[in-house]
């Protein structure tokens, strides 16, 4: 593990960083540069001054980069846990004008709804193998079905049916919020047909819901819940050959959706045994107003409401949060009021923020404690 | 040599290519074709092809029973059975989930008892009713278990039902013309299961066995489910249920190096008095022991758990249930 006086942007410091020596600087690192638990991020080009932003902190908490004397090149040296992820951007500023660019230097990026991202891997991450598809594994079939609902109207939902699908067999349900956004971004369909050929999770049946109206329908809304529990998982039913017992039956969200899942259990107690709850977005007071968005309030209620009257929902939750997100407190908050409710509680916190790949790199954990597979019953 | 119990040899985990010649060898088959027992996690997983293969190889021809498939088509034949046995394994579910919450909460009872800081002279007595409890879970459960499969049994007349009868004479038939018997890892619980009911315990009995993983730990005298190192946290070891007693004296933990915590002595010297009066073996990939009709051996040693937690290698070991004391327990070779 090098000393920071000894990292590559102090060599460089120290040795002038001339024209050539920053050309040569930059021909010679990939970026950004990991030197033991340091990590360089490093930008090159004319501004007014340049900014490290992580997502979730937006703006205001962007950290200055320090500019290299009488170069064009930008630093800032941040430590990060081992095995953390983090995704970023970079504001430029030229006078009055300001831009949020990815990393040019960095060819590692990740897409989500809000668009594309730098990538930064801490030392020893890797991504997971069991995210990445494997042609030796069988897979899964999604289609659609239409699910018609009195209150939210007729949606498409798209389900997944395993490999080696068989009409004669009952399979446990996994009803996922953000459904579309999982599938895009946290490769859903490729870890399911992974722990499922690893017999980590049994074969199951899911069905992927996307919303139309995102806070409106998964800020504790009664309908949504109702959609959930009735229209929906009754239409599966027909449809398919599902397990009724309400511990084969899961819900999963992440950050609003986890909201939804979890009030959805709340007005509906037991019809969901198993609940993944991926860095929720569980907003409350101690006291006064909240102050977020008013769209959210029902949100606040909800959690303020669980806080003093903490009931069992579910029999077993599964909860993460990164720790680089502002929603740790509200998770950490949260995990004792649900343990207090006599529900199995799990939590896990990762060196990562609020972003889908650190909800896929949780699922494996996740789904096996919620719905373990025949991995233990099998003796090769 | 007694003739009351079959010779055996059981292997090590057999992951990649399935490899038969040296436990063959070991068993010194007499002429003849030998039965195969692939049932498993999926019928479509090409074990049985490689049985045969590997078979061949060594001179033998497959006599593959397909039980499975067997299974398949007296549910097909026989609905009322179908439905009676679906209503068994959802009570056996329950029983299951049952003791897992009556074993929870004695072994964690019986771990808080022995943290107390208090002198041993007070802490002792509670410790051993603690520990009573675990195997008082334990014992009632097997007890449990195996009271569902006989109402079930009796409930539907399950010997004298033809789809049954038919097929177990069919096997019973394979059985009798076959030199010795294989039997493939997989799913333990499914080959558990399909043994049980075309009851087949009997018609194996008399036959040289070869056996790995699942394969043999049906024919042990309880099986016990065990891993700690499942992605979404250990699994608690339990038990199963009664396994057939083909193979006396031994619990088996096949792929031991890789599915315990061979750094937990608390919890291996638990697994240890658990399994008592058998002794826990441990098994990973190369091992092989042989079953002589009086005791446990092998050249390279039995690895086996100890009261205390340890792994020890006996050469040879008689087992207690059988009444004799073990030959060589502590010998370490």
């Amino acid at each position: 593990m090098s000393a920071a006086s000894e990292l590559a942007i102090q060599e460089l410091l120290l040795s002038g960083a001339t024209r050539e020596a920053v050309d040569a600087f930059i021909e010679a690192h990939d970026f950004p540069i990991r030197e033991g638990p340091h990590t360089t991020f490093v930008y090159r080009g004319e501004a007014t001054s340049v900014l490290l932003g992580h997502w979730l902190f937006g703006t205001s908490a962007a950290r200055e980069m320090e500019r290299v004397p009488r170069s064009d090149l930008w630093f800032l040296t941040l430590d990060l846990p081992a095995e953390s992820r983090v995704e970023y951007r970079f504001q430029r500023v030229r006078g009055a004008d300001a831009e949020w660019i990815l990393d040019p230097l960095n060819a590692s990026t990740v897409r989500d709804p809000f668009g594309v991202w730098s990538v930064c891997h801490g030392e020893g991450y890797q991504r997971p193998e069991w995210t990445e598809e494997d042609p030796q594994v069988g897979r899964g079939e999604l289609s659609v079905t239409h699910v018609r609902s009195r209150s939210l109207g007729t949606r498409p939902v798209s389900v997944y049916t395993p490999f080696g699908f068989r009409n004669r067999r009952r399979y446990p349900l996994l009803v996922v919020l953000d459904g579309g956004d999982y599938l895009r971004h946290a490769a859903f369909r490729t870890v399911l047909d992974n722990l499922i050929h690893r017999r980590e999770i049994p074969p199951l049946i899911a069905a992927f819901v996307t919303p139309q109206k995102r806070i409106r329908e998964y800020a504790d809304n009664p309908a949504h819940a109702e959609f959930l529990t009735s229209d929906l998982v009754s239409h599966l039913q027909t449809e398919f050959p599902l397990r009724l017992r309400p511990d084969d039956r899961g819900l999963v969200g992440a950050g609003l959706g986890a909201v939804a899942a979890l009030t959805a259990a709340w007005r509906y107690p037991g019809f969901f045994g198993k609940l993944l709850l991926s860095s929720g977005s569980f907003t409350f007071t101690d006291f006064g107003p909240s102050t977020r968005t008013a769209l959210l309030d029902p949100v606040v209620d909800f959690v303020n409401a669980y806080r003093a009257d903490p009931r069992r929902v579910s029999s077993r939750v599964f909860v993460s949060c990164g720790i680089y997100e502002p929603l740790i407190y509200e998770n950490r908050s949260l995990v004792p009021l649900l343990r207090e409710s006599g529900m199995e509680v799990r939590y896990v916190e990762a060196p990562d923020g609020h972003n889908w790949e650190n909800w896929r790199d949780r699922l494996r954990v996740g789904l096996s404690w919620l719905l373990p597979g025949p991995l233990w019953l099998y003796y090769r | 040599m007694t003739a009351e119990v079959p010779r055996a040899v059981v292997l090590g985990p057999q992951p990649g290519r399935i490899s038969l010649g040296s436990g063959l060898e070991a068993l010194d088959v007499p002429p003849g074709p030998v039965a195969a027992i692939t049932v498993g996690w999926r019928e479509t997983e090409p074990v049985l092809k490689e049985v045969e293969q590997e078979l061949r190889q060594c001179g033998r021809d497959a006599a593959p029973l397909h039980i499975g498939e067997r299974v398949g088509r007296v549910f097909e034949r026989d609905a009322p059975l179908a439905e009676a046995h679906r209503a068994l394994q959802e009570g056996l579910l329950a029983e299951e989930q049952l003791y897992g919450a009556r074993l929870r909460r004695a072994v964690e009872t019986a771990r808080e008892v022995v943290r107390l800081t208090v002198a041993e002279r007070y802490r002792d007595p509670y410790a051993a009713q603690a520990w009573q409890a675990i195997l008082d879970a334990d014992r009632f459960h097997v007890t449990r278990h195996a009271e569902l499969w006989q109402e079930f049994r009796e409930a539907v007349g399950l010997a004298d039902r033809p789809a049954i009868r038919e097929e177990r004479e069919e096997l019973e038939g394979l059985l009798a013309g076959a030199a010795a018997v294989v039997l493939t890892g997989g799913h333990v619980a499914v080959i558990r299961n399909r043994l049980l009911l075309l009851g087949l315990a009997d018609a194996l009995a008399p036959l040289p066995v070869l056996a790995w993983s699942a394969g043999a730990m049906v024919l042990t005298p309880r099986v016990v489910l065990f891993h700690d190192r499942l992605p979404g946290g250990a699994a608690r070891p339990r038990f199963l249920g009664d396994g057939l007693s083909l193979l006396p004296g031994i619990a088996l933990f096949p792929d031991a190096g890789i599915r315990l915590d061979l750094g937990d002595r608390r919890s291996l010297a638990e697994l240890c008095g658990r399994v008592h009066p058998d002794r826990a073996v441990l098994l990973d990939r190369g091992d092989m022991i042989r079953w002589d009709g009086r005791a446990w051996s092998s050249p390279d040693g039995v690895r086996v758990l100890a009261g205390d937690g340890e792994v020890e290698t006996v050469s040879s070991f008689v087992p207690e249930a059988a009444g004799a004391e073990s030959l060589t327990d502590g010998a370490a070779t």
